[in-house]
């Protein structure tokens, strides 16, 4: 018996090596994705699990580089005309979708019209009320009439915010249902080989692809781990080679064992992320600004900074994100030091003494379980002036239910993304139109005709310095009022093996670019 | 003279006759019953996702809300239609064996649960032979040193192994024997970077499923373990194993003969009453290790809120668990020799 044990040990350590010499197989890329992306149609969903892989299968009008200008994609060349009123786009020559036909204008202007605008939230809530008309005058070209001068188009015309899809086979169809949205036909450089949900996702090489030379993958393998703490594993082991998303507990770890990390200011789910306190408006003792102005004061954000966040980002030092650097109001909440003796008076001053127990009042904060550590921090800190943080853990769905149907909250906590432009992601958290039942929208209910007006003077206006003074006026208005309280900017890490390199982790379609060290 | 004997001869073949019949329509009812059940669970699940905060809708759109485009896809999906009708289409589909099409996949139900079963089974079947063998070999093994210093020592330690969680088993498991030793691979079921086929395929599964599978079987066997133990040392002073051990029989053959004839039948049960905390183990060894099961799809089917996929999932689930009860029901009846017939009947 002890003798067949241990044989049946030597059998399997035997194996064990015969295996894992095997060497890796050239040209193919294993990267960990957390979620299953469930399908591959980047225009109907905003959903990062479905664009983390769909990306890399299709194209944008335009690409964007590392610090947000547009460079191209499908469109070769651009020009702007009409004051800004009129963006005219080449279109690359060759283009062929994984089918083998030819990529006209006429897919583009299908896109918006038919998919985009209807379908993918984000571009439908910023485009929709800027956009005239898309036609194409010839196949090689769209031109945009924007009712208004729009300078924050281009940012949104790359593959994650404006995939480029067939019309050819969603014409006429219900785009959500469409089983082509099962076997994508795209234009970009992998094209889908296999699918085995919550397991892997095979691309290959586009070997048409329109842009010489590229991609240099064979193959890129999607494994999906749901656990965090196994991918970062699996890529020190080598089983994995590239991961999005990291979190910073993990930073030390990943350094020590050689993997090269990639600091960025945007995520599959976006860019430019503030932290945000959300006060719910409607409800006391939050109604009254002197409450509001004592949370902030009470709250320390350079422990946030350096215990939650690990240093991985920095304290908000206005309400839109330095990530933004035309709109962002440099130094505007520097005044905001931590100070419970003026928290403590402003609340007394607010009638809200302190009764049983060192307890002024109590109220709840809504947030994803996965935001626990800043609701502790804040529970502390707010502790000191006799406010009780009541934190309400809640999955996805729930929390959409509690903060923005139901509006059944005292507070909340949101990771609100500014994105490249305020007109996509800071409009939405503001102006008084935005209050409604819609995911992230205008959380704290908070209506001001001047911030409105301003907003819309924002937009319309054609040149950034312009636009940038009009965006700090509306933040000094902002920090007046304290609908939210900002906390801290955070940053994205992707992790790769040190033998490969050019990824793009700030956009969707990371590896387009990327090969094996030489 | 040969009347009573042909009359006796008749009786028996009634009693023959009647005995399974008997037998079958205590098993029939036990199916009815089963039927029930499964239908209440399948039911009470539909509710409880309905009831559940949060519109599929409002998730499938993505991370950015917009009120028309949540609207254009609740009713491309049917979720913008009443719990009422959502449940009487559900039920006209059941009748014929359709559990619909999930909303989050956007696939039939039955194959996004189907495709799951291979990695299920050869996950939680190897772990559940795995840990029952172990715990009926330890339990019979801790049995004589029942309340010695040994026994206490066993139980301290079945306590320590109990109360660490799957999830810490696993990564302790990964961090020693996959980083660390590197003899097994951390997660998934195959290599990505390479194709194998035929036995040594199969090979490499078995080397992909050797680490969630013990961490799974560790985590059922102590519990085992303890039950066979506690029934072993309840039956230890019986009459019967004193005169086993009197005529000469040795301790081993006493157990092997009479102890465990005597008590594997509760055993049986026992394991097939703990399926759901199985799968509940497998739900966590399965994100883990990364393995595409049926753990992992309730869990995100869950949060999806897609009532077709989550109410699919626990109609199959409840299948099993129903199925297993009627089996071991099936099993006792024929197996066990204390039941004579009449008894079979009214079981």
């Amino acid at each position: 018996m002890d003798r067949r044990l241990r044989g049946g040990f030597l059998a399997i350590v035997v194996l064990g090596a015969a295996f894992s010499t095997q060497a890796e197989g050239q040209g193919t890329l294993v990267a960990a994705t957390a979620a299953d992306p469930q399908h591959f149609n980047p225009g109907i969903t905003t959903a990062s699990h479905t664009h983390a892989v769909a990306d890399s299968l299709f194209n944008g009008l335009v690409a964007l580089g590392r610090s947000a200008e547009a460079v191209p994609d499908l469109a070769q060349s651009w020009t702007v005309e009409d004051a800004g009123k009129v963006y005219r786009f080449k279109l690359a020559s060759g283009v062929r979708w994984h089918d083998g036909q030819r990529l006209t204008a006429d897919d583009v202007v299908f896109t918006f019209k038919e998919i985009l605008l209807k379908h993918h939230a984000r571009t439908k809530a910023s485009l929709s009320p800027v956009v005239e008309d898309i036609v194409a005058p010839d196949d090689a070209t769209v031109v945009f009439r924007l009712k208004r001068p729009y300078p924050a188009l281009l940012q949104q015309l790359d593959v994650t915010e404006a995939p480029i899809l067939p019309k050819h086979l969603y014409a006429g169809s219900d785009p959500n249902t469409n089983p082509v949205n099962l076997k994508p036909v795209g234009s970009g450089p992998f094209v889908l080989e296999s699918y085995v949900r919550d397991d892997r996702i095979n691309l290959v090489k586009n070997r048409d692809y329109f842009k010489p030379g590229l991609p240099a993958f064979d193959r890129i393998v999607f494994r999906v781990i749901p656990d965090e703490r196994t991918a970062v594993l699996a890529l020190v082991k080598g089983e994995i080679d590239f991961l999005r998303e990291i979190s910073v507990s993990d930073i030390s770890l990943l350094r020590r064992e050689g993997i090269v990390l990639d600091r960025v200011t945007s995520g599959a789910g976006g860019g430019n992320c503030i932290m945000t306190l959300g006060f719910n408006l409607e409800r006391k003792p939050l109604a009254d600004m002197r409450v509001r102005r004592a949370i902030a004061l009470a709250i320390d954000r350079d422990r946030i900074e350096r215990d939650v966040i690990f240093g991985l980002g920095r304290v908000a030092d206005a309400p839109i994100s330095s990530g933004i650097g035309f709109a962002h109001a440099y130094g505007l909440l520097a005044g905001f030091t931590r100070n419970i003796g003026a928290a403590s008076q402003l609340l007394d001053d607010a009638g809200l003494k302190v009764g049983q127990g060192g307890i002024r009042f109590k109220i709840d904060i809504a947030h994803f379980p996965q935001f626990s550590r800043y609701s502790d921090a804040m529970r502390q800190d707010l502790a000191e002036v006799g406010i009780q943080l009541l934190p309400r853990q809640l999955d996805r769905a729930a929390m959409i239910d509690a903060v923005f149907m139901k509006r059944e909250f005292d507070t909340t906590l949101i990771h609100y993304c500014n994105g490249l432009d305020p007109e996509i992601g800071v409009r939405r958290m503001y102006v008084s139109s935005n209050i409604a039942k819609v995911p992230f929208s205008n959380a704290a209910a908070y209506r001001n005709a001047e911030v409105d007006r301003l907003f819309d003077e924002a937009a319309a206006a054609a040149e950034p310095a312009a636009r940038g003074r009009i965006y700090r006026t509306i933040q000094e208005i902002l920090v007046q009022d304290l609908p939210y309280w900002w906390l801290v900017e955070t940053d994205f890490v992707a992790a790769h093996r040190s033998t490969f390199e050019g990824f793009q982790s700030w956009r969707g379609q990371f590896a387009e670019q990327a090969r094996a060290k030489p | 003279m040969a009347r009573p004997i042909r009359g006796a001869g008749s009786s028996q073949a009634v009693t023959r006759g009647t005995a399974p019949r008997a037998t079958l329509i205590a098993l029939g009812r036990r199916a009815a019953l089963g039927l029930f059940t499964i239908w209440l669970v399948a039911t009470v699940t539909f509710v409880l996702v309905m009831a559940a905060p949060g519109d599929p809708a409002a998730l499938l759109i993505g991370e950015d809300g917009d009120a028309q485009v949540q609207a254009h896809a609740a009713q491309s999906f049917g979720t913008d239609r009443s719990a009422i009708v959502q449940y009487a289409g559900w039920i006209a589909r059941l009748a014929r064996l359709d559990l619909g099409t999930s909303i989050s996949y956007r696939a039939p139900v039955s194959a996004v649960i189907l495709e799951r079963l291979p990695a299920t089974i050869a996950l939680m079947l190897p772990a559940l032979l795995l840990s029952s063998a172990t715990a009926a070999i330890l339990g019979l093994a801790t049995v004589p040193r029942g309340e010695s210093l040994n026994g206490r020592a066993a139980i301290l330690m079945a306590a320590i192994v109990s109360a660490v969680p799957i999830y810490v088993l696993g990564h302790l498991f990964i961090l020693m024997f996959s980083l660390k030793l590197g003899w097994f691979p951390m997660q998934g079921l195959s290599d990505p970077r390479s194709s194998l086929s035929g036995l040594l395929a199969v090979v490499e599964t078995m080397r992909y499923l050797a680490l969630p599978t013990a961490t799974l079987a560790m985590s059922q066997f102590v519990v085992l373990w303890l039950f066979l133990r506690a029934r072993a040392i309840e039956e230890i002073s019986s009459s019967y194993l004193r005169t086993a051990r009197a005529k000469g029989l040795t301790l081993a053959q006493t157990y092997r003969r009479h102890l465990w004839p005597n008590i594997r039948l509760g055993f049986l049960h026992f394991v097939a009453a703990r399926m759901g905390s199985l799968l509940a183990g497998a739900v966590v060894v399965e994100s883990v290790f990364g393995i595409a099961g049926m753990g992992r799809l309730v869990v995100s089917a869950s949060l999806a809120r897609d009532v077709p996929l989550v109410t699919g999932i626990f109609l199959m689930a409840a299948t099993m668990v129903v199925v297993a009860n009627i089996a071991a029901d099936a099993l006792t009846i024929f197996f066990d020799p204390r039941l004579d017939e009449g008894e079979r009947g009214a079981l």
